[in-house]
């Protein structure tokens, strides 16, 4: 548990992991690495009206 | 952790009791041009002619034992792309209905801390109409979505 709150979003900016750029990543960024999820999630938002 | 140059992938590792598995994340442009895609999975590199390809195992269930680091883990690349998308909505379900109600879980666990920086809502499917309702941690919710304030 005490490990799980130092790791929680909102918690002290240090306990936040370290995020480094990797410009190899960059290649995959135009591509839909989770096709099935996309999908799913179209499906789902499709009907979705945000102003309600 | 890291990250492509525009926040929209990452990759971290999971270390666990099967040892060391890696995990993307990719914020996905839906049909939508408000709601973005959040998904992530286990990522595998295979050899296609020659080429190194990665692809990604949508439904796995790693079982490493670090699920709620993983869970953390996910959050923080969402407080990262919306600090640079604070505009776009972020979208997410699980694959099954128990990896959607672990994410309710999670959700209501950490609802106090989260809800200072985001709109958190879930959505249900009503009459094939999915509907915007605010979070409760005892109604089973289809998906989720969330807004940075």
């Amino acid at each position: 548990m005490n490990s799980l709150k130092k790791n929680l979003p909102g918690a002290k900016e240090k306990n936040a992991p370290k995020i480094r750029i990797d410009k190899k990543l960059d290649a995959y960024s135009g591509k839909n690495l989770f096709p099935e999820k996309l999908e799913n999630a179209n499906k789902m938002i499709a009907t979705l009206n945000l102003n309600k | 952790m890291v990250s492509s140059q525009d926040s929209t992938i990452f990759e971290f590792v999971s270390t666990g009791t099967k040892g060391n598995i890696d995990k993307l994340i990719q914020f996905q442009e839906t049909d939508n041009p408000l709601i973005i895609n959040l998904a992530f999975g286990d990522k595998k590199t295979s050899d296609k002619r020659g080429q190194p390809n990665i692809e990604i195992d949508d439904f796995a269930v790693s079982k490493n034992g670090d699920r709620d680091l993983i869970l953390s883990t996910v959050a923080w690349s969402v407080y990262e792309y919306t600090q640079s998308h604070t505009e776009k909505w972020i979208f997410f379900a699980g694959t099954t209905p128990v990896k959607t109600r672990l994410y309710r879980m999670a959700i209501s666990k950490y609802y106090q801390e989260l809800s200072k920086d985001f709109h958190i809502f879930g959505l249900v499917i009503v009459d094939g109409e999915t509907i915007k309702t605010p979070f409760d941690s005892s109604t089973q919710f289809d998906g989720f979505i969330v807004k940075r304030k």
